[in-house]
């Protein structure tokens, strides 16, 4: 039975912690704003309306456009050989699809460059050198090898609940292959390219580091040379809010598109899990496509550090390292657990309040997950430099990465407060507990779980991340992230290498974490035997 | 007999524009009662139990307990200051705690003593002391509905609300459960309320009743009365198995398309009446075929025990209960007789 509409109003303490996120997200934006319109009328036009604003605006919609064109043809035969095939070893190549995840864009990018030309790892190894990867072809390659599993997870999903009746009642309709395909097959599979295309999109509108480092001109690499070279604030202002704007249009592009693609079964009849359809000789081909991939995405990345670490190897850079690891630890650490303090109220809110306001207070956390972190970064540079003992401190870093990463510290908890019943917090009140011990006592302890899994997406997360970290930290300041891109503009791989290992260590550990959780299992009253 | 809980008007609606969960509700339970509230889903009588409790706020009205004011116009006591014990539907044991933590949950002021003591005697009491350190989803239903009515009952509340007690149990469990659990509130003294929208539960587990439709009670009263004497066609029908006729009183009398029944209370004019199947009884017309409308048997169904038919006469169909040696078949003629009154439960003239 549903008891709606009973606490219209949440308690000051998971209500205070949500209206500080939305305030948290959005102030810095409104000051964003408000400071890119400071200039004259005339000024703005020149600044807006020039050439280069078309130029900045072509190149970063043909990365994104090359990016999920790419990520989708990567990933869609992935999909379909391990959801409906019989191919051996697929389960391996399941975990390849997820794997790439484990190597972000920017040391992605440093792998890249690292192996290309005349002084590059291939070279070195097999004597032959091909020419440096860079611009466009170098940016779209790092980012579509590091995002494409967003396609693989979300149409492999899709396409193993797909219900084999709707293909087979297509084809005893008298459809050919082909049409059942687009016409029975594609209309199911679009939501899950929506999705998969809203992350990369994502993704390739907030990067900073591959585009930097392969001198691709899109908004983020023009808003960073504006950032540290020339530091025009307005134009720089300006430039940010058309990367918000540009990722404003990417979110309603896909809600306008996702409206009415609700695809379910209807009607009771049992579902079957479709036949795994037997390859034959095209199993050559097949194996060709994965061996390659695997080659491309994990091996020679991989490799390529490697041979970087083991030709950098002396003592003498041990002491930076050290340090640039503290530094990631120092910020990343309480950064994890005040984001998880903060995911556990607004989960709350968002999960036991039906009123549109909590729900707009949670929807706060994605639009602060949606912020490309460069656009972000800046806005919260505007409003915090005139205030001393914050601008420049470790503070405003860790402000920027609870409110970038609070979305994906919310989805945890959140799982684990539908399990935990609201009758147990109403059992504890009629047993005597006010309603915060309630919660303390009947619920957090059942949320726990969920909560540490928080904690360790966050700290990962942010021991790679990149963009906020770069523009964010104090001057002098070294992270293992910052470490890998400032080497790479260098060209000092050997140097980088150490870091990069750390950093793709950190990611395979969150990768590793993301699939535990699908098997991972919480208290429930579902286990119970009746 | 001072009521230990007194229910005066409340009201409680979810949205202003819909119609009120709970309407003008009002009744009283005495120290030692337990107490049903029967009604279809849907009816108000869970909101009225998480009413009580203190989880919703009433609109209007007044809650009462041992003549303080739970609810009011200005009051609303919070549930961890009512001292009143819940038993969930679905229990709600804490799945993070054994079955003694889960017990002494609401025992904090007491010293560790005394408090294990108190765990003991309760755990003792409802038979799951073997079971003190399961986790509750090593649990069946049964035990762990056990474990939630010990823990409710280990502060020594005023009263206990049960919210569909029974309604997780399987069939054959139900009635032993029913039995227990019964004579172990009667035992303890305990004062309790129970919601359900099963009649024979009510009526069995019961001392008093109300059943309610649409938030409002239609009718309050012992098992026997409501049973014997519905107040209104709804009532007649949900408790049991009824026939509804409409007839022409006159006194003790009315006049049906049945023939001449008597009727209780006295009324006069048109009317509505009750009668249940068991009540009725068929014969063969050519005994007294001069009386009655003559139907014809459309259904028997034999249940071991007992038979249940169902008579066509005229355009009406009615349901007569007869013991397990009836020989009539379908097809064949019969006449009916009340061996009872019906019971008068609508009148469509106001009393003279």
């Amino acid at each position: 039975m549903i008891y709606s509409q009973t606490r219209p109003f949440p308690p000051w303490y998971f209500l205070v912690p949500g209206i500080a996120v939305g305030a948290g997200v959005l102030l810095p934006l409104v000051y964003l704003i408000v400071r890119a319109f400071g200039a004259e009328v005339a000024e703005l036009i020149q600044i807006v309306f020039r050439a280069r604003t078309v130029h900045l605006l072509g190149n970063t919609l043909l990365l994104v456009v090359g990016v999920v064109g790419t990520g989708i043809l990567l990933a869609a035969p992935l999909a379909w050989i391990t959801a409906r095939t019989d191919l051996k070893g697929k389960r391996i190549f399941t975990l390849l699809g997820v794997l790439p995840l484990a190597i972000p864009g920017y040391v992605m990018a440093y792998a890249l460059l690292g192996l290309s030309g005349p002084y590059g790892t291939f070279a070195s190894l097999f004597g032959p050198s091909f020419p440096n990867l860079q611009g466009y072809w170098g940016a779209l390659i790092a980012l579509s090898f590091y995002t494409f599993p967003y396609f693989f997870l979300n149409l492999r999903t899709t396409l193993l609940g797909l219900d084999p009746a709707i293909e087979e009642s297509a084809y005893s309709l008298g459809s050919g292959a082909r049409e059942v395909f687009f016409r029975a097959i594609l209309p199911q599979l679009r939501p899950a390219l929506y999705a998969g295309g809203l992350l990369v999109g994502l993704h390739v509108l907030g990067d900073f580091g591959v585009v930097s480092l392969m001198r691709y001109e899109t908004f983020s690499f023009a808003l960073y040379t504006q950032y540290t070279a020339a530091y025009d604030r307005i134009y720089a202002a300006w430039l940010a809010l058309m990367l918000l704007t540009l990722t404003g249009s990417l979110l309603y592009l896909e809600g306008r598109l996702l409206r009415g693609t609700k695809f379910h079964r209807t009607g009771t009849g049992v579902s079957h899990q479709a036949s795994p359809i037997s390859l034959g000789i095209w199993r050559i081909p097949a194996y060709v496509y994965l061996c390659v991939l695997t080659l491309a995405c994990v091996v020679a990345p991989i490799v390529t550090i490697s041979f970087w670490t083991l030709k950098g190897v002396d003592g003498s850079y041990m002491q930076d390292f050290l340090q640039a690891l503290s530094g990631s630890l120092l910020v990343s650490t309480p950064a994890a657990f005040i984001t998880a303090a903060f995911a556990v109220p607004l989960a709350y809110l968002g999960v036991r309040y039906s009123s549109s306001i909590c729900r707009t207070l949670e929807r706060g956390a994605y639009i602060g997950y949606a912020t490309p972190p460069l656009a972000f970064a800046l806005a919260l540079i505007f409003f915090f430099r005139g205030i001393p003992g914050v601008y420049q401190t470790i503070w405003i870093l860790i402000y920027a990465y609870t409110i970038h990463f609070l979305a994906e510290a919310i989805g945890p908890v959140r799982s684990a407060l539908y399990q935990a019943s609201p009758r147990l917090e109403e059992a504890a009140r009629s047993l005597g507990y006010r309603p915060f011990k309630a919660f303390l006592k009947a619920t957090f302890p059942l949320l726990r779980s969920g909560v540490t899994v928080s904690i360790a997406f966050v700290f990962l997360a942010t021991m790679k991340e990149l963009p906020l970290t770069f523009l964010l930290s104090p001057a002098g300041y070294e992270t293992l992230a910052v470490n890998v891109w400032s080497y790479t503009t260098e060209a000092m791989f050997a140097e980088g290498a150490r870091y990069a290992l750390a950093i793709v260590l950190c990611s395979a550990l969150f990768v590793g974490l993301l699939l535990m959780r699908g098997v991972k299992k919480t208290y429930s009253y579902a286990e119970a035997p009746t | 007999m001072q009521p230990l809980l007194n229910i005066r008007n409340i009201t409680k609606r979810f949205a202003h524009n819909l119609p009120p969960v709970v309407e003008d509700l009002r009744f009283e339970v005495y120290p030692g009662e337990i107490f049903a509230l029967l009604g279809p889903s849907g009816c108000g009588k869970t909101t009225t139990l998480r009413l009580i409790a203190g989880f919703e706020r009433a609109d209007a009205g007044e809650i009462c307990v041992d003549g303080q004011c739970f609810e009011g116009a200005k009051t609303h006591l919070p549930p961890e200051a009512r001292d009143i014990g819940v038993v969930f539907q679905e229990y709600a044991l804490f799945p993070h705690l054994n079955v003694f933590k889960n017990v002494a949950f609401g025992l904090k002021k007491l010293p560790t003593k005394l408090r294990d003591e108190r765990v003991m005697t309760v755990l003792d009491m409802v038979g799951m002391t073997p079971f003190k350190n399961r986790r509750p989803h090593q649990l069946s239903g049964g035990q762990q509905q056990r474990v939630a009515l010990a823990r409710s009952i280990a502060p020594s509340p005023k009263l206990i609300l049960l919210d569909e007690p029974f309604s997780n149990l399987d069939a054959g469990m139900r009635h032993s459960t029913r039995e227990e659990i019964r004579s172990l509130l009667k035992n303890a003294g305990m004062s309790a309320v129970f919601v359900t929208h099963d009649q024979e539960e009510a009526l069995c587990f019961a001392d008093r009743l109300a059943v309610m439709r649409d938030g409002c009670i239609e009718q309050i009263g012992t098992p026997e009365t409501v049973y014997h004497r519905p107040q209104t066609p709804f009532v007649a029908d949900f408790l049991g198995m009824t026939n509804l006729i409409t007839g022409e009183a006159e006194g003790n009398c009315a006049q049906t398309p049945l023939g001449k029944f008597r009727i209780a209370p006295f009324a006069r004019g048109k009317v509505l009446l009750s009668i249940r199947p068991e009540h009725l009884i068929m014969a063969p017309p050519e005994t007294d075929a001069h009386t009655n409308g003559v139907g014809e048997i459309t259904m028997r169904e034999f249940k071991g025990h007992d038979l249940t038919y169902r008579v066509k006469i005229g355009t009406e169909d009615y349901v007569v209960q007869t013991d397990y040696c009836c020989p009539l078949q379908v097809g064949a003629p019969v006449t009916l007789r009340a061996v009872e009154p019906a019971v008068v439960v609508k009148h469509n003239e106001p009393h003279p």
